[in-house]
């Protein structure tokens, strides 16, 4: 089971992955969107300015020719120097000699706070500061310069405070977005985490409890139903498991008692010299009975619920203790050692009598594989912060590598187990059986020589 | 013994029936749970053997009525029903004995008469020592003596001979020891309780005339004769 460190600390890895994204892929349009936006200001100023001079141009020069230089220069003289505040600058250079149009000319302007040198190459920009300006100079005759300049200071602050200002409005969207895409996440992931915590419960003590699909946000309850109709098959066909196993119970295991009952009644009235023949005979109905209650106790095992977490707390060591206190003189006349030691450890949920049956089926398989004078060790440790560790470790003949799945098949019987052990070949899928129940693994290692059998219980909470 | 076998599957009632007769007691059927309930509480019986899924009425109410009553005759479940839950469910409600269907003759006498002998003579468990065939157990020293000559045993040794010297006389069978001296019901894969039986055997028995211990083949074992 998760703790709920483990599932906040989840969720919140979630959320994180899940807003990193959104917010890259948000930013990304925002910062789009902004440089879209700055891109279409400035180049919008810029065409409106040089259409506005191109303009002033072109009616100066129509002016020019169609009324005289007179009139230019007046035009020129009253508009070009007499306002300090004016946007537009005139200028007419007369050039006698053949100067190019093109050529850098130098430009003053008086302004109440002293000259201000501005430098342009035909028609370009100025870039100090305070007085941003464009210009075009035209040839009105190869010897009359005619150039328009624009101051856009104003123009180019406005832009800059609307753009600024657009900025701002994109980033606290993106921020608001992320608060309401973090509390929507959260609340959806919290939703799913608490649908699957109550599924988890629901599959390990009662399965006839349901989901509660008015606890959940509304988008989630398709879920819900979905969980709901499952737990309702899962249910469904448990039971018939179960009813095919009290079948199996009532109509093959009756009859063989039936039998067995009545060869014990024959006995006594059968000559001597049969009586050996209806032990033998008697001694094989109670292995059939034995194979038949072991695979009905697999089944209901493997089909039940898995132990509950208020199930009564057993102590491995006193379990394992009485089990080898039971194989101890087994193994003794086998020739075998067994060796038993126990870290002082915790409890685990369990069921005495099942776990009892899991390990004395270890220890006997480990006390016939064992050839004489070996060793099986048994300890019992710590596993971790959650977890208790059996191992069982004899010095035996090992199973195959490729063998270690297909041992814990029912019926499945090893090479040397089917030649020389009698057996009905359910003791490791019981094994497995009752380690499912217990919510506990099986693994088989190799003990070089012989087969370490290891088996890992969550411990009591 | 007069028994009352409350059952509704008429074969095993017949079995059960012919099994109690040959051992010389006396056994009234019923075949449904109400039928059931009035005869048990009709006459005195010396012990009742309740089937768990009867018509009308199931056998864990039956024992249920009878417990709250204050009636203590000893009962035997015989049930299909044989999980952990199902024999805890059973003996907590106040049987004093589970034995699961299908089940063998010598298994259900076994039981039988262990729960009666354990709950008919009350008060008579006062005794400090035991004593049968020349051996005698002191229950309190945990002493034990065969003709005079004392034997060590091992605490497990020792209370495996204490309960078949309780039982002396009867067949306890292999499950019945296994529940008893060890506490577990489980199925032992091998010969285990056999093993404990011949350790115990080497030393109680081993340089006498006669031994103590007998295997009943295809049952179990007896203390001393029957």
């Amino acid at each position: 089971m998760m703790n709920s460190s483990l599932i906040i600390a989840w969720v919140l890895t979630l959320r994180v992955h899940l807003l990193s994204r959104f917010s890259l892929a948000l930013a990304a349009v925002g910062g789009l969107l902004f440089i879209v936006l700055t891109f279409f200001s400035y180049s919008n100023l810029y065409t409106q300015l040089n259409s506005d001079i191109h303009g002033r141009i072109q009616f100066l020069s129509e002016v020019y020719h169609n009324h005289g230089l007179e009139r230019l220069t007046d035009i020129v003289a009253r508009q070009g120097y007499s306002d300090d505040s004016a946007d537009v600058l005139y200028f007419l250079e007369f050039k006698f000699a053949d100067t190019s149009a093109l050529a850098p000319a130098v430009v003053y302007r008086e302004t109440a706070t002293g000259p201000i040198q501005f430098l342009w190459q035909g028609l370009g920009s100025n870039t100090d500061n305070d007085h941003k300006m464009l210009a075009e100079t035209k040839a009105l005759n190869p010897g009359l310069m005619l150039t328009v300049g624009r101051f856009y200071q104003k123009e180019f602050d406005t832009i800059n405070y609307l753009i600024g200002n657009v900025a701002l409005v994109i980033a606290v969207f993106w921020l608001g977005a992320m608060v309401i895409t973090s509390v929507a996440t959260h609340r959806a992931l919290m939703g799913t985490h608490r649908i699957s915590k109550e599924l988890r419960a629901i599959m390990g003590q009662n399965l006839a409890r349901r989901l509660q699909p008015e606890t959940v946000t509304p988008y989630l309850k398709d879920l819900v139903d979905v969980g709901n109709e499952m737990l309702e098959h899962v249910a469904l066909s448990l039971q018939g498991v179960r009813s095919v196993s009290d079948n199996i119970a009532h109509d093959l295991r009756t009859p063989l008692t039936r039998l067995r009952n009545k060869l014990t009644q024959l006995k006594p009235q059968v000559p001597r010299e049969y009586e050996s023949t209806i032990d033998e005979l008697l001694s094989d109905c109670d292995d059939l009975l034995g194979s038949f209650n072991a695979l009905l106790r697999i089944s209901m095992l493997e089909a039940g619920s898995q132990i509950r977490g208020d199930a009564k707390k057993v102590s491995l060591r006193v379990v394992l203790q009485d089990v080898v206190d039971m194989y101890e003189p087994v193994a003794h006349d086998a020739g075998v050692l067994l060796d038993f030691q126990a870290e002082y450890v915790d409890q685990i949920n369990g069921e005495t009598d099942l776990l009892g049956q899991m390990f004395a089926n270890i220890i006997d398989n480990a006390i016939k594989f064992t050839a004489s004078g070996g060793l099986i060790q048994i300890r019992l440790e710590r596993f971790g912060p959650e977890q208790l560790s059996v191992s069982i470790a004899d010095s035996g003949i090992g199973i195959p590598q490729a063998e270690r799945k297909q041992v814990f098949r029912r019926f499945y019987r090893g090479e040397p187990s089917r030649s020389e052990h009698k057996g009905h070949g359910l003791g490791l899928s019981l094994v497995q059986a009752i380690a499912f129940y217990h919510r506990a693994n099986v693994e088989l290692k190799d003990n070089n020589p012989g087969l370490r059998v290891e088996v890992y219980f969550p411990l009591a909470i | 013994m007069k028994v009352l076998l409350i059952e509704d599957d008429s074969s095993v009632a017949d079995f059960v029936t012919s099994e109690l007769a040959v051992k010389g007691h006396n056994c009234e059927r019923a075949s449904t749970g109400t039928e059931g309930l009035l005869a048990a509480n009709s006459a005195r019986w010396d012990a009742l053997i309740v089937d768990r899924m009867l018509p009308k009425l199931d056998g864990l109410s039956i024992i249920k009525s009878l417990r709250d009553k204050g009636d203590l005759t000893p009962v035997l479940i015989l049930s299909a029903l044989g999980e952990v839950d199902d024999r805890v469910k059973g003996l907590q409600i106040g049987a004093d004995d589970y034995l699961v269907k299908p089940f063998s003759s010598e298994e259900l006498m076994a039981r039988l008469e262990a729960i009666h002998r354990r709950l008919a003579p009350l008060g008579a468990d006062f005794r400090t020592t035991l004593e049968a065939e020349g051996l005698r157990l002191d229950l309190i020293s945990q002493e034990v003596r065969r003709a005079g000559r004392i034997i060590v045993l091992q605490p497990r040794e020792y209370r495996l001979l204490e309960y078949l010297m309780r039982n002396a006389g009867k067949i306890v069978t292999r499950s019945m020891l296994l529940e008893n001296v060890w506490g577990y019901h489980f199925d032992p894969q091998t010969n285990v309780i056999d093993v404990h039986i011949s350790r115990l055997r080497q030393k109680i028995d081993r340089g006498f005339d006669y031994p103590l211990v007998h295997t009943v083949r295809g049952a179990g074992y007896r203390f001393g004769d029957e």
